[in-house]
């Protein structure tokens, strides 16, 4: 049972996220904000994080960023929620060193596609 | 106290001093000849006294003598009764003292006899005279000495007091008559003066002086009577004029305030209504982006829960429950649809759109929008084919709003085709220069007619009214949908019949160039003005000839100047230095032959190809005087041309280094830069150019092939890299392989630019090809003028 680490500010995302993947198996941690997400991170050692980028306190490149720096975390799969869906926005998720992104509003059957090729290959090569 | 000057007196006192002087002068001269009259006067009495006393004298003395010495020595001795004989003395004719008397108490001695008779002094007379008797016998000589002086001073003593009294007293009486006198000369001036004065320091002009009389000082005072009622209208026309004059500059004064207020009031204006403007246009942009998150957030929320509830319900095998929710989720997803129209509508209309420009895969796109709408496609039953040229590569624009379009087309296609196909053929292709993407959605649905084929962009209609019940969609993807394309630089055309499917195809340019606004027409490429390709002379007295030649010659590229005859044109030679001239033979004037030879003749003109242009036919002529072509009238465009070409560039304009393993293309590509007059070199791969590299040849530019045999092109340019003669020189990329961004990373910094087989113009190689080399030429040059520093 996996263990998912959702970062989201907006109360009703983070509701239906959950509880779709809790349904579908997944253990559901929560963070509000980007820091208490590194800390969480930190703490709990998720097997995967949903990461939106616009939090508050710092945000989800920043956050990514710290949880990238730090050995401990850095082979956590990030995947970006971004709510564009320009290039330059998926290039700068992937810079901040998320292993790959997903537009808002989610599409759950395309966002668990993710999830599964990310929890199911091998732990990324350090870039 | 009025400043005088320490030499000048008052007028009056002048006049009295001169008055005085004259009377003194005049006096003075009068006393001075009544003076000398008198003594004379007094001198010629007391002379005749003597003369009777000694007239009387002399005949006594005479008789006594005559008698005897003695006798006369006593005669003498009687002048003792006259006070004022001091001497007295008888000589003998031979000069002997006969008899003598001198006065008593009195210095004196007989002198001896003179020749002078009589001689005055101040104190004395003397006498010297001849005795003689009745008869004229000669006794001897009488000397007679007399004081004057006592008489003479008492005399002239009061003489002289009386003198000087009177003048004293006339002095006085002319003073006072010459003072009482002169005040009627003075005393107009003095008045003169003193209004004068008054006028300067007090400038009262009013002040007059009292006219009197009619000489001089009458004139004078008249005229400085109306000089000074002059001054004073003048003054006060003066006075009106400056008043007026501060009037009118105050009256300004205060127009420049009113205006300045005026001024300062509206610029606030403006820059209030300038403030203003920005804030709503500020506002205008939040309110579109708070909008579009306050608006889409809740419908997330809706669609998301309904997903959640619906999956439930699926779980919980409540399939009413779930059905209902369907239907919730199916409006809620329309909703959301129609949302995100207008706000795109509402900000391609407040102008806000923006293009968001970047490379991208058009094959990966594509993809995903056939992965996204399949599934719709499926629901009716179609079938979707994709047609993608398989060497798409990518292209430069805006991947959002094309995705967004063809997802719009493609749901159109298979919302209006139940049972049919649907088809997106996807090719690109290049018209005047310029590379296309054309995306095409063809469908075999039911078509549209006329009519509503003329309704359809336009935003809220669908083809009629019923439509968005049937079929769904909100009526504003089109509209977005042509509006995106247009802001590319492109568009959307539609052909369609009723019952036999419609054709969506969009347009849009490989390199989309940032629109000027949101609704910029497609904006044509500029075709840059071609480098002219040379000067050209043309001597010709024809006038036909000049309207033809100019326009076919400015056609080509060339730059043209007509001389009508061969004197001009020997002129305009000199001054123009052109590369071709075009000479005709026949012409009025010096003839051409002439022209040839002096045209020939010209420093700088040796190299310059001639071309004879005549009705003649003397071939040999012309090339024995040095023509490099020859060619009879008319002309004929057709000939002339190549020859232009021909001889156009003596000199090399650069060197290009050819890489390419293909025989046919390197052709081409050699082939085509020769006809430009660029020097090639050809090697057929790696190896071969590093090898010309190192034979010394500095080419101005490479083109380079990246797949070729023994050494591709990206191992040539990693040879070239360490060495810095090499790797200066610019190179430009000519492949058939299409690059990932991997390769494009990899190649970037060492290539200015890459142009793919079979995708780009001849044209555009050829402006990239003299751009680069006109760039690497002048960094030469400027290097070779500043040699850089030595490297360390």
């Amino acid at each position: 049972m996996a263990k998912l680490l959702i970062v989201e500010d907006n109360e009703m995302n983070r509701d239906m996220l959950s509880r779709r993947l809790q349904r579908r198996g997944f253990v559901t941690l929560i963070a509000t904000d980007g820091s208490a997400g590194v800390a969480t991170a930190r703490a709990e050692h998720p097997d995967l994080i949903l990461m939106d980028m616009s939090l508050p306190v710092i945000d989800g490149w920043e956050a990514t960023r710290q949880l990238k720096a730090d050995p401990a975390t850095a082979a956590i799969p990030i995947i970006a929620l971004t709510a564009h869906a320009m290039t330059s926005d998926r290039d700068k998720a992937l810079e901040a060193g998320c292993n790959d992104y997903d537009t808002k509003p989610v599409d759950l059957q395309r966002l668990l596609g993710k999830i599964d090729t990310l929890l199911n290959s091998s732990p990324p090569a350090a870039s | 106290m009025e400043k005088t000057d320490r030499f000048s007196l008052p007028f009056r006192l002048k006049l009295s001093l001169i008055i005085i002087s004259v009377c003194a002068v005049s006096l003075a001269a009068a006393i001075g000849a009544f003076y000398s009259m008198e003594v004379y006067r007094f001198n010629n009495e007391s002379y005749r006294r003597l003369e009777a006393t000694h007239a009387l004298l002399k005949e006594r003395l005479a008789d006594a003598l005559a008698r005897d010495p003695a006798a006369a020595r006593q005669v003498l001795a009687a002048l003792e009764s006259d006070e004022s004989v001091l001497a007295a003395a008888i000589f003998s004719p031979d000069k002997r003292l006969l008899a003598r008397y001198i006065k008593a108490g009195s210095n004196e001695f007989i002198p001896l006899p003179q020749r002078i008779r009589l001689s005055f002094s101040t104190d004395h007379v003397v006498i010297f005279d001849p005795l003689r008797s009745r008869d004229g016998h000669l006794f001897g000589s009488f000397y007679l000495k007399a004081d004057v002086s006592k008489l003479a001073s008492e005399r002239f003593g009061d003489l002289v007091r009386g003198m000087i009294i009177i003048f004293l007293a006339s002095c006085l009486l002319a003073m006072v008559v010459g003072y009482s006198l002169q005040r009627s000369l003075t005393g107009p001036l003095t008045e003169l003066a003193g209004a004068s004065r008054r006028i300067a320091e007090q400038k009262d002009y009013s002040v007059r002086v009292q006219e009197r009389g009619g000489d001089e000082i009458g004139t004078l005072t008249r005229s400085f009577n109306l000089m000074v009622q002059t001054i004073e209208q003048r003054n006060a026309e003066l006075e009106v004029a400056r008043r007026n004059a501060e009037e009118a500059r105050e009256s300004l004064r205060q127009i420049n305030e009113q205006l300045e207020q005026k001024v300062a009031a509206r610029t606030a204006e403006l820059e209030r209504a300038v403030v203003a403007a920005k804030e709503a246009n500020q506002a205008k942009s939040a309110f579109l982006a708070k909008m579009s998150h306050e608006l889409r957030t809740p419908m997330n929320a809706i669609i998301g829960y309904s997903e959640m509830l619906i999956e439930d319900a699926s779980d919980d095998s409540d399939s009413g429950v779930a059905d209902d929710l369907r239907k919730i989720l199916s409006a809620a997803r329309h909703l959301l649809g129609l949302i995100n129209d207008v706000l795109d509508l509402s900000k391609i209309e407040a102008g806000k759109m923006q293009l968001y420009l970047e490379t991208f895969d058009l094959q990966i796109l594509v993809h995903e929008v056939t992965s996204t709408i399949a599934p719709l496609v499926e629901k009716r039953n179609n079938q979707l084919i994709v047609n993608c040229h398989p060497d798409l590569g990518s292209m430069y624009g805006d991947s959002t709003k094309i995705r967004q379009t063809l997802l719009n087309l493609l749901s159109n296609a298979s919302k209006f085709t139940e049972n049919g196909r649907v088809e997106l053929k996807v090719e690109s292709e290049i018209v005047d220069n310029q590379g296309w993407i054309v995306m095409q959605v063809v469908d075999t649905g039911i078509g549209m007619d006329e009519v509503q084929m003329a309704r359809l962009f336009k935003p809220f209609t669908q083809a009629d009214a019923s439509t968005s019940s049937k079929f769904g969609g909100t009526g504003l993807g089109l509209a977005i949908s042509k509006q995106f394309a247009q802001m590319m630089g492109g568009d959307i055309t539609l052909t369609s019949a009723p019952g036999a499917g419609s054709t969506f195809t969009l347009r849009v340019p490989t390199r989309v160039k940032p629109a000027r606004s949101p609704y910029a027409a497609a904006e044509k490429e500029q075709q840059p003005a071609p480098a002219p390709k040379g000067r050209v002379l043309v001597i010709d007295d024809d006038e036909s000839v000049h309207g033809v030649l100019a326009n076919m010659l400015s056609r080509e590229g060339y730059s043209t100047r007509i001389a009508r005859d061969g004197k001009e044109g020997l002129r305009i030679a000199r001054e123009y230095h052109p590369d071709i001239v075009i000479l005709d033979i026949l012409m009025p004037g010096v003839d051409g032959w002439s022209v040839l030879s002096q045209l020939k003749a010209m420093p700088g003109m040796e190299d310059v190809p001639i071309i004879l242009l005549t009705m003649l036919e003397n071939k040999e002529m012309g090339f024995a005087l040095g023509a490099a072509e020859y060619l009879t009238k008319p002309i004929d465009a057709s000939k002339l041309l190549p020859i232009l070409d021909r001889h156009r560039s003596t000199k090399p304009s650069g060197t290009v280094l050819v890489v390419e393993d293909d025989p046919p293309s390197r052709e081409l590509v050699v082939r085509m830069l020769q006809k430009e007059g660029i020097n090639v070199r050809e090697s057929s791969n790696g190896r071969e150019a590093i090898e010309v590299l190192q034979s010394g040849v500095k080419p101005d530019l490479i083109i380079l092939d990246l797949i070729m045999a023994e050494m591709d092109g990206f191992d040539f340019l990693r040879q070239v890299r360490p060495h810095p003669e090499w790797s200066k020189i610019p190179v430009v990329v000519v492949s058939s392989l299409d690059l990932n961004s991997e390769a494009q990373e990899l190649l970037r910094g060492q290539v200015e630019h890459i142009f793919q087989k079979g995708r780009f113009a001849r044209e555009d190689l050829l402006r990239e090809v003299r751009e680069t080399i006109n760039q690497h030429m002048l960094k030469r040059q400027s290097a070779s003028q500043n040699p850089a520093p030595k490297s360390s």
